[in-house]
């Protein structure tokens, strides 16, 4: 797993690493241990599945994985030979070329069979499919793609976007659909559902997201402790693993460690002058480049709205799948553009931001469309200039370093002028 | 009337309804845009509103530029271009249904630049199977129903109800009656006329387009049909307004003989069984679903699959808008599923109301030669 902060102080990392590594890895060693595997979506409600001992796989964070490993092309090339379209969410296409052609960064080569490639590179293979449509409409269609392409049950959670905020019907719709995919999941996997046990998952989850949120919250000092290309990097085990204790353990560190750093007025840029937003996804294939090319010029992440999607969860032990319904259908891509563009002013405010930078990411439509809107009036409420940069999580090959190396010297040249007549 | 007279008004309402609204807007009534087929029509023609479908016609994208990126579907695109423009001020109203990403963002944006406007969305469910969704919907049926009995300052009545879904239905048999002569008087009904008259049943009050339908289609009555052997191309995709794939089909001596588009079949197939809420409800479950649907993994497909053998299709085209992600995600597994029973396919990929290059000519043709 790569580090993008230059600050070896944060012993945590390796935690992260050894958390990540020791995940996969049990994953896919499953068939050892006969553990069941589900694949889900990045919202998808995960707590039911671990409190009945299945594992959860993510295929949009080995997305960001081989993003990150610039695995993009060859993978997507793949997808795109069985007739995908380029114009496809980039985290499907690796999904699917990582699915055929067996490669991905996990590649795991156990040294006692001598370092051979084993089970081939990627993904366990799934027993079952959860889909919760909260982030996209996307993964409903690849969902159904990997269902017929590995031939297992699809399980679909159905979560109406907040088109008028959050209707009576919306979450009685999801309630029930939490009891009909807990019966489904049992019939899928032979495991019993205990509501007990569900709950202290429960618990530990609200656990993992409060703290996951407080080590977000750290960086409204100033200087920031962190950007967000590190917080890009601290949110595996949040999406991945929560409702698990380690992930509390590893939070309760990390949190610690930044919070020390605050404290020491630490920042992993020499002298931070701009502190600003990020909007979208990350640039995975670009996360050292630009986190050094901000950094040069003292412009610091200080917080996004995609790391802050996973700050918000609640669920009650008083009624546990009426509040992990209301947690999952108000996701924060499911809720309207309105409320996104209110998010973004409370952001600027809380984080004291002097601009944002907004990733038009061609993979993410539901994520992108509005973002001309959300950056006029964002930028209207609050006062601050706006950079809108169009790229993609994982598929580089629309990416120019040039032009968008230009584009952000003029835009630092815009915030230095607003601090010269301030 | 003759079939000419038919044929002329059903080319001008398809290619502009403006001037349609506009005639409805002098006689005071009152209209509703619609920008997809998952608006339960019968609910707000009961009401004494005129649904009138949303499909964008613009030919050059510069206004929807400061709203929607460049890898938005064109028809979302040029929709935005139209109503930042004004061409569709007359509407009393627009409606949106819950169907893919890009119409949802649609509505958002749409709300945020017509503050002004009576916008309202339908929160359609994406699954389709079993009676959780139905409940879903059924509730949320009679939720946007009221924010209409708001703007009408009257309730829904049971008798409108009831006049409307006969309208509906009837209209729905007319459309399809269309189709099945379509297949005996190719000459007669060339292609192109399919599309246009599912569009112009889509911007013109029922009970006016059915009286057009019922005479153009009594004239084949006592008609001997043509003796043909045209080969049948099938369309697939999501919405389109382009004529000329139709005529290249029938120019080269092949015909469209049926489709899967929210421009036709989908449009109309499926009766209203029952004239309540709860029936209306549905059928628009029930009725064979668009790409952003769900109903199983395979429902698509084994509806193509029946449709192809039903109307002994001889070839399929998929006809997609650049950027229509539901579609662009069902496609390889759809093409393999027709070709493996040995019907040949084509994916076409094109932009909403931009003139087609040669290339259609060239791949139209080579086509319909394939399937000879
Ligand atoms: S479309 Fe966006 S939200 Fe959906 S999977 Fe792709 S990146 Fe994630
Ligand atoms: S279904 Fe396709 S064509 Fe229709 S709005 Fe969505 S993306 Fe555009």
């Amino acid at each position: 797993m790569e580090q993008f902060n230059q600050l070896s102080e944060i012993s945590s990392n390796e935690r992260l690493r050894k958390l990540m590594v020791g995940y996969y890895m049990k994953a896919k060693f499953s068939w050892l241990t006969r553990k069941k595997i589900a694949w889900i979506t990045s919202g998808g409600p995960v707590e039911p599945l671990i409190s009945m001992g299945i594992t959860p796989i993510y295929p949009e964070n080995h997305g960001a994985m081989i993003g990150a490993r610039k695995m993009g092309p060859e993978l997507s090339d793949a997808a795109e030979d069985l007739g995908y379209s380029r114009d496809l969410c980039s985290y499907f296409r690796c999904d699917v070329g990582s699915a055929v052609l067996k490669k991905s960064p996990i590649d795991i080569r156990p040294k006692f069979l001598g370092g051979r490639a084993v089970f081939g590179g990627g993904l366990p293979k799934p027993d079952l499919l959860v889909c919760c449509n909260n982030i996209c409409g996307t993964v409903l269609k690849w969902y159904e793609v990997q269902a017929r392409f590995f031939n297992v049950p699809l399980i679909i959670v159905d979560t109406p976007y907040n088109y008028d905020g959050e209707t009576t019907e919306i979450i009685e719709y999801v309630t029930a659909q939490f009891g009909e995919m807990i019966t489904q999941i049992e019939k899928a996997t032979g495991k019993r559902f205990s509501e007990k046990e569900f709950i202290r998952v429960g618990e530990l989850s609200d656990e993992a997201v409060n703290l996951w949120n407080e080590v977000l919250s750290i960086c409204e000092n100033v200087p920031a402790p962190m950007t967000c290309f590190d917080a890009f990097m601290y949110l595996a085990p949040i999406v991945t693993l929560r409702g698990t204790q380690e992930v509390v353990d590893y939070y309760k560190q990390l949190k610690v460690e930044l919070q020390s750093l605050a404290d020491r007025k630490i920042s992993p840029v020499p002298e931070e002058k701009f502190r600003l937003i990020w909007d979208n996804l990350p640039i995975w294939f670009k996360m050292r480049r630009l986190s050094k090319t901000l950094a040069n010029y003292g412009a610091v992440l200080v917080a996004d709205t995609y790391t802050n999607a996973w700050a918000d969860n609640d669920i009650s032990v008083e009624k546990p799948i009426e509040s992990m319904a209301r947690v999952y259908a108000t996701a924060y891509l499911n809720r309207n553009t309105e409320t996104k563009i209110k998010n973004m002013v409370n952001l600027m405010n809380r984080f004291k931001a002097d601009g944002f930078l907004i990733h038009s990411n061609r993979s993410c439509k539901p994520y992108s469309f509005g973002q001309l809107d959300i950056k006029d009036e964002v930028s209207r409420r609050t006062g601050k200039p706006a950079l809108m940069i169009e790229a993609d999580m994982c598929d580089p090959r629309a990416y120019s370093d040039e032009q968008i190396a230009t584009r952000i010297q003029a835009f630092i040249e815009t915030l230095k002028e607003r601090k010269a007549t301030a | 009337m003759d079939r000419a007279d038919f044929i002329k008004f059903v080319e001008s309402v398809s290619r502009n309804p403006v001037e349609q609204i506009n005639s409805y807007k002098r006689q005071e009534r009152p209209v509703f845009g619609y920008t997809c087929s998952y608006v339960p029509e019968e609910l707000i023609d009961a009401m004494g509103i005129i649904p009138v479908r949303m499909l964008g016609r613009a030919q050059t994208i510069q206004s929807a530029e400061r709203h929607f990126q460049s890898y938005c579907c064109s028809q979302v695109r040029s929709l935005m271009e139209e109503f930042v423009d004004g061409v569709y001020a007359s509407l009393d109203g627009l409606l949106f249904a819950h169907t893919c990403d890009t119409m949802q963002q649609f509505h958002d944006i749409y709300k945020k630049n017509f503050p002004k406007a009576f916008v309202k969305n339908i929160n359609f469910p994406s699954r389709l199977d079993g009676e959780i969704p139905y409940n879903y919907a059924l509730a949320e049926t009679k939720r946007f129903l009221k924010s209409v009995e708001e703007f009408t300052g009257r309730p829904l009545s049971s008798d409108s109800l009831k006049e409307s879904v006969t309208a509906y239905n009837k209209n729905r048999t007319l459309l399809e009656k269309l189709y099945g002569l379509h297949l005996k008087y190719p000459v007669d009904i060339p292609s192109r006329l399919l599309l246009q008259s599912v569009i112009m049943t889509q911007c013109v009050d029922k009970r006016e387009a059915n009286k057009w339908l019922e005479q153009f289609l009594s004239s084949f009555d006592e008609k001997t049909p043509e003796d043909s052997k045209r080969k049948r191309i099938m369309l697939v995709g999501s919405v389109n307004i382009n004529e000329e794939v139709y005529d290249l089909a029938d120019e080269f001596g092949a015909m469209i003989a049926d489709d899967d588009l929210c421009t036709g079949r989908r449009y109309f197939s499926t009766q209203v069984s029952e004239p309540t809420i709860e029936g209306v409800t549905r059928r628009y479950l029930s009725r064979p679903h668009c790409a952003a649907k769900h109903r199983d993994v395979h429902s698509r497909e084994r509806w193509l699959l029946e449709l192809i053998e039903k109307r002994s299709i001889d070839g399929v085209i998929f006809l997609y808008l650049k950027f229509c992600d539901p579609h662009c995600f069902d496609y390889p597994d759809l093409r393999k599923a027709i070709e493996e029973k040995k019907v040949p396919t084509q994916l076409i990929e094109m932009e909403q109301s931009v003139a087609q290059s040669g290339q259609l000519r060239t791949k139209l043709q080579a086509f319909v030669e394939m399937i000879s």
